[in-house]
This record gives C-alpha cells, structure tokens and sequence, in this order.
C-alpha cells in the first residue's frame, strides 16, 4: 500500500503514558467468574480491549494472551482511580517460542505421525523459520507450536483458570470474628457459574489453531482444578475483516468451522501427547459467537490498518457488553425455553452473532472541563467587578 | 407656618434614600438595629422582669436586693446577632458581586456609612452606660441601707418606707429597679449592635487592604486558567470504542450558561473576606469544583445525551429518541455473513446504567450495565444460525477444494486423514526431513 507523507502525523499522547504496574494497589477489584483468553495477534488484540473497557468501567477482568507471535498488542490508556493516565499492556502472555517447530517435530514419533499428514502440500520453504514470529497464515504450523508446548500450555492455563479459584478481597479492617461471618455468607451464597472465553482470528494461524486444541484443554483442566459450573464461549473473529491479510483466509475459516462441527457433532479423540489423550462427549464450546464485519474491505482487496482498529473495537465493545451485569441474564432469559440448537432438519444451530453500540460520556473529563470554565467565568466576572 | 415659605417641590417630595443607607438597611444594620435584636421571631419585643408595686413587696425583698439585673434577653440577641453577621457578610459580597458602582467607590461608601451609624451607636451606648452607672449607685446605696436595718429597726423603719432625706422610699427603690432592668436590657442590645457594626467595618477594611493583591492573583489565574482548559480540551488519549461519544466540552459549555454565576461571585467574595489566607486560585477553584457538582447532580447519561443532541440543532423530534434510532441502526449493522435463507433469531435488549429502561420498542428487552456509569445503548444477539447458512460455507467451495487437493487445511486428524485418502494420487509417504548436522571447529565456535 503507497503511503501519503503529507498525511504523517504525531501518533497520540496516550503512548507516552507510563506503563501500569501489574501489582498497582490502584487497580480496579478482579472480576472474579469470567476469564477472557486472546489468542493470536486478533485475540489478544481484542482481549486487551476489553480488559481496557472494563477498567474504565471499575473492574479488573482477567485476560491472558497465547500466541506464537512475540509482538504484543499496542498497549491502551487507561485512567487510575487517582485521575492519572497509564498504559495497559497485555502483561499475562505465553508465546511459544524456539526452536523451528518441523525440525522438533521428528523427536516425537506421535507427531511425527500426525504432521506427516497434517503437513501435507506445506512447502518447508513457507514454513521455516516460523517459531516465535507466527504461524504466518498456516493453522498447521500454530497447532504444531502448541503440540510441542504442551507442558508449558497446560501450565498456563492452569495458572490462568486458578483465578476461579481466587479467594474475594477481605476488608483489611474487619475483625477475626467478622470474617468468620463473611466466610459463611460466602458460603451460603449460590455457587457460581464460571465463564471462559476463547476469542481468536478464524483466517489466520494462531486463533484458527487454538479455537481447534483449546477448549479440550480447558476443559481438561478445569476437571483437574473441580471446577464443574461453568461455561466455555467461543468467539470467533473474521473472516471478512481479515481478508487479504494471509493467503488462506477463507479456507481456513471454512476448515475450522467444519472442525467445530465435527467436534459439535462427535465430541473430540485427540492424543496430545502419549500421557494425555482426550476423549470428550461434549461440544469444543458451549457458545459459539462469530464476530465479523462483511462490510471489510470497503474498497480493494486488503482490509486497512483503519478497518481493523475499527473492527477490533466493535468486538471488544460488543464482548464487553454481553457480560456487563445484567445483560447476557436478560437474554439468557428470552432464550432459554428455546435456544434453537436442535431442529427437525438435523442441523445444529449453534452459531450465534452479538453487536453493542453504546454511547458513553466521560464524567470525570466532563467534570473537569466544567470545573475550569467555571473557574474561567467566575476569574473573569471577578476581574470584570474589582478591577473596573 | 415656615414651612409654607419653603418652595412647593421641597416640601411635598419625599427625602430621596441614600442607596448606601438602603444597603445598609438592607443588610440589618438599620438605625433600628438595637430595637430589633431584642424582639422575638414574631417582632415581640423582649419584656424585662418587672416588680409589681401593688403587690407585697416584702416577699419581692429578695428580688430588690440583687445587686445586678435579673437580664435574661442575653441568649436571644447572642442568637440575632450571630444571624445578622452572617448575614451581612453575604449582603456585602452579593452587593459587591451585584451593584453597579465599582467596588472600591462601593467599598468606601460602605465604610463612611457604617462607620457614621456606629458612631451613633457608640454615643447611644456611653449615655445608656452613664443612666445605668447613676442606677447603680443610687440602689446598692439603697440596698446597703436596708442591709444594715436590723440594728436600728424602730428608728429606721419609717424612713425605709417613705424615705425622706437622701434616701429612697421603697416605692422610689421599686421604680429604681424596674427602670435598670430596661436600662440594662437597651445597653445590651446596643452594644450587640455595635459588635455587628464592627464586624461589618472590619470586612470592608479587610477587603479594601486585599483588594490590589487579589486583582494581580486573578489576573495571573484568568492565564493559568486559558492554559489548563487548552490543555484538559484536547483529545482524550484514553481507550474509549464507544459507537457514540458525547463531547464533554459541549456540554460543559451548556451547562456553563445555567450557572448562577453571581452567587459563585458572591460566594467567592464572601470566602475571600473570611480571615484565613487561602489563595485566590484555592478560593475559585473550590467555589468552581461546587458550582460544577450542582450542575451535574442528578444528570443521568440520557439527560446528556440529550442535552448535547439538542444543542446540536432546533430539533423538532426528541434529541434522545433520534441518539436512540442511531444506535439501533448501528447494532443492525451486520456482524456476519449469512446466505438469503438463513433466518437468525434475533433478540436486542436496551442496556441503561440500571436496567431501567429509557426507551420503548415492541420487543424490546432492557438490562443493566451496571456499576452506575454513564453509558446506555443497545445489544443485539442473533442465533438459531447453522453452519450451512454461514455464506463462508456456502460460497468458495470450488476454491476449497482446490486448495484442499494442493495441500491439508485441517487440524484436527481425523478431517485431515479423510481428506487425504480420499484425494486421488496424493496420499504419498513424507520423506523424513534429512538433519543436518556440521561439527564446528573450536575457532569458529
């Protein structure tokens, strides 16, 4: 793409903002049922928003990255509760990194196996050198990644789902006999429902990966860790969006769906290593929202930077906004009598799609501004009066 | 009869009022001021205790024989007069902030006046202190007297009952008394009265002494503040996708236009004549950062919502309905891509602060952001979508194909296996990738 130099501009403040520190005593109270996984630059991208989103809204919800790439995403400005301005970045991250992945690929006789199909037609010219820089539009070669991690993603997760599992803030000042009374009324509170949602690109290498091998991890882990009520979502980002950004965008958009359904229909056998071999009866999600935007590309044949940024912001918004409060219990409600997963047609009907559009307003900016043009008018008015 | 030979005009039109003196009036520190203080809230005036000279006045013996007045009015002009300086502080800022005369020319006016109306207060009170001083000395001689009847009960009892000589009757000690207990009751009203006079005189003062370094302080506040709201108006940095964002500084200049600014003013002036030395810029500041929470008390996003809509434009629709309609349009926005025969259920609910809703649309649900912020909109989820219906799905299936048969697009085995065997001439044995593998030399390690 020709780039304009006329058009170059300063980029704005919110770079130079410093960089929040993750033990800040100024960060917002966890959200403690709801763990949001990035995966791939797109996943971890919109992740980030929507942890953003929610700090704004006074709450810290736990987001984890998995990538391959080690590019983090931009990091966001985001306001303290002291009024002050940091930069959020994507902290929690594992990026699998190291050595070029076909090589490894032969010391494991069951990957050797399964990538000599796998691998099919991939030319080892479009694949090397790939670890730590991408999977550069080859689910294959991310899924490979993740084989070969497969101790250290499993750690991962399990440090990520331990969230679940994270005590809610006592009040520093309250006494031994009033804790014991919150500890009981913690206790005879309603269990409750765990959310984990996977977000991830459908047309690239990571995502398209992770949303395959995933979700039977989670799954596998969060039985290890006795977590029972919960609830795995999906979020599926694309393909539209990212159209001409790799080769095989819509075919592999279209192998992962058929995967899904596959998986939706027949639960998932996968032998991830010789000591871990899972076999589960149940869907790779519970959920399966897919976020795109058909209006991408709005001219040519490669969605813009603009697009993007733009396209990205509406699916950490509508993310956001389905599980502020009240709202997804309210349409879980209407639904709930009938959520048209099965139908006469033998078809499942699993697929779901959410759009948010939400206007806001800044209170605190607003204060401020109106605190300094009063304070304008009533110097003046003063001057006006007492220096006449 | 002089006053037919004075010209008509002079003698028919009425005294016109000194504005300072209907100020001053104004503010409670009217000619009448003594007389106020000691009526009640209903403009009773206070009755002193009083002995009754038709009654025995043997049993009131002990009541005549007290030294100092019986009073009693003290706590009710403590009380006035305590009102009345609050409100002359405010009457002098709000006259100051309001009239049209400078306030140096005002400011000295007020002092001139205020001082002449004291300086009959205090000639007022020197002649009641005299009246009461005679008082005094004429009954403590009386009560000495009676004090010492006892040892010459016979030869004194007449003269204590009808006088005679230098000495009081008991009548004349009664009428003595009852007169102190008004004496004493007007001295302490009028020097209430001069108390406030006082504390009236000592705030011009003070506001007069200030008055050049405050003009400076303001002078150099108006940059400072041209500076910081050039600054706290430029773009937010902060992460902020909403679909609509309302422009703060819009909204602040409306609500600058409802402000009562002459009360801040007066509000201001009134803490800068309070005697600690904040600084001018602390002083507006505080009254600013009030005046801002009053305006935005009780303003809910919807309120501003519309407030800015219809600041945009003479509007004839609702400002909130027409921000409504677009954001509805926004969440129908398509969010995927189906083919012509997929019918989505489709279910959008309004979201509000509280759940509370704003708008009113068959079918239309509402739920809670939540955690009382200012944000409000719509959220549509479209489902009951099969994965046949997904255009992805159905279009490109050639070029699938194609792709499929020059290399694997699966991840999972199983789809990848299957695919592969069923491609004719392409299920071939990979070559094992050959390893390379060179010894370096201890030089070039």
């Amino acid at each position: 793409m020709a780039l304009d130099a006329r058009n170059l501009q300063r980029y704005g403040r919110g770079d130079q903002a410093a960089s929040l520190a993750p033990d800040d005593p100024l960060r917002p109270p966890l959200q403690r049922d709801l763990v949001l996984l990035g995966v791939g630059n797109s996943g971890e991208t919109v992740a980030l928003r929507a942890q953003a989103l929610a700090y704004s809204d006074g709450s810290w919800l736990h987001v984890a990255g998995l990538n391959n790439d080690r590019l983090a995403p931009r990091p966001l400005t985001v306001r303290r509760a002291d009024g002050t301005c940091e930069a959020l970045a994507l902290t929690e991250r594992l990026v699998l990194d190291g050595a070029h992945p076909r090589e490894r690929v032969q010391d494991e006789p069951l990957l050797a196996a399964r990538y000599a199909t796998l691998l099919r037609g991939v030319p080892v010219f479009e694949t090397y050198p790939r670890a730590g820089a991408g999977g550069h539009g080859l689910p294959v070669i991310s899924a490979l990644d993740m084989d070969l991690h497969l101790e250290q993603l499993l750690g991962w997760l399990r440090r990520q789902l331990a969230v679940f599992r994270t005590p809610p803030a006592t009040n520093g000042s309250a006494s031994a006999l009033q804790q014991v009374v919150q500890r009981a009324q913690r206790r005879a509170d309603p269990p409750r429902e765990c959310r984990i949602i996977v977000d991830g690109g459908v047309g690239g290498a990571m995502g398209n990966a992770a949303h395959h091998l995933l979700p039977p991890l989670i799954r596998y882990v969060l039985a290890e860790q006795g977590i029972h009520n919960y609830q795995l979502w999906g979020v599926l980002l694309g393909p539209r969006a990212f159209t001409g950004l790799t080769p095989y965008v819509r075919q592999n958009t279209r192998a992962l769906l058929e995967a899904l359904e596959q998986m939706s229909r027949h639960g998932m056998h996968r032998a991830y290593s010789p000591e871990l071999v899972v076999r589960l009866q149940q869907p790779p999600y519970d959920r399966v929202f897919i976020l795109d935007d058909p209006s991408i590309p709005a001219t040519g044949t490669t969605a813009t930077e603009a697009e993007l940024e733009c396209f990205f912001d509406r699916a950490a918004l509508s993310i956001t906004t389905l599980l502020r409060d009240s709202t997804w219990a309210t349409i879980a409600s209407h639904i709930a009598n009938d959520d048209g997963v099965s139908r006469e047609d033998g078809q499942l009907r699993y697929l779901h799609t959410v759009q948010a559009a939400i206007v806001a307003a800044d209170r605190q900016r607003l204060r401020d501004l109106l605190g300094v043009t009063l304070a304008a008018e009533v110097t003046n008015r003063f001057l006006t009066r007492f220096a006449a | 009869m002089l006053n037919l030979l004075l010209p008509r005009g002079d003698v028919s039109a009425e005294p016109t009022p000194d504005p300072l003196d209907e100020l001053l009036d104004g503010m409670g520190l009217g000619p009448g001021l003594p007389e106020r203080l000691i009526q009640d809230l209903d403009g009773r005036p206070f009755a002193p205790a009083q002995i009754d000279q038709t009654a025995d006045l043997v049993a009131h013996l002990a009541l005549l024989l007290r030294r100092e007045p019986v009073g009693g009015a003290e706590p009710q002009i403590r009380e006035h007069e305590g009102r009345i300086r609050e409100t002359l502080a405010s009457g002098l800022t709000v006259a100051m902030a309001r009239r049209s005369d400078t306030p140096r020319s005002l400011l000295t006016g007020m002092l001139g006046a205020t001082r002449t109306r004291k300086a009959g207060l205090d000639a007022q009170c020197s002649e009641l202190d005299q009246r009461y001083e005679t008082m005094q000395t004429r009954l403590h001689h009386w009560q000495e007297r009676v004090g010492q009847r006892n040892a010459s009960l016979g030869r004194t009892l007449w003269r204590w009952v009808v006088g005679g000589a230098d000495q009081l009757s008991l009548p004349e000690a009664v009428a003595l008394w009852n007169d102190r207990e008004y004496v004493a009751l007007q001295r302490t009203a009028v020097s209430a009265a001069q108390a406030c006079f006082g504390a009236a005189i000592e705030s011009i003062v003070r506001l007069l002494t200030h008055l050049d370094a405050r003009i400076d302080e303001a002078r150099e506040l108006a940059l400072t503040l041209t500076q910081q709201y050039a600054q706290v108006a430029q773009p937010s940095a902060l992460y902020a996708p909403w679909t609509l964002r309302l422009n703060e500084a819009l909204i602040a200049a409306t609500l600058v236009e409802r402000a009562d600014l002459d009360l801040a003013l007066a509000t201001l002036v009134r803490q800068l004549a309070a005697e600690d030395a904040a600084s001018l810029k602390v002083r507006v500041q505080t009254v600013a950062s009030e005046a801002a929470e009053r305006l935005l008390a009780g303003l809910t996003i919807s309120d501003l919502v519309a407030l800015e809509a219809e600041e945009a434009a003479d509007l004839e629709d609702d400002g909130l309905v027409v921000i409504g309609q677009a954001l509805l349009d926004a969440v129908a926005h398509p969010s995927w891509q189906l083919t012509r025969r997929a019918r989505p259920r489709v279910e959008t609910v309004q979201v509000t602060p509280d759940g509370t809703p704003i708008y009113s649309l068959e079918g239309l649900g509402s739920a809670a952001y939540g955690g009382g912020l200012d944000r409000m909109g719509f959220v549509q989820l479209q489902l009951d979508v099969a994965l046949n219906e997904l255009a992805v799905m159905a279009e490109g299936e050639e070029q699938f194909a194609t792709t499929l048969a020059q290399r694997n697009l699966y991840v999972l085995d199983e789809l990848a296996a299957t695919t592969t065997s069923s491609l004719p001439g392409v299920l071939r044995p990979v070559p094992r990738p050959v390893v390379l593998t060179t010894t370096l030399t201890e030089a070039e390690v």
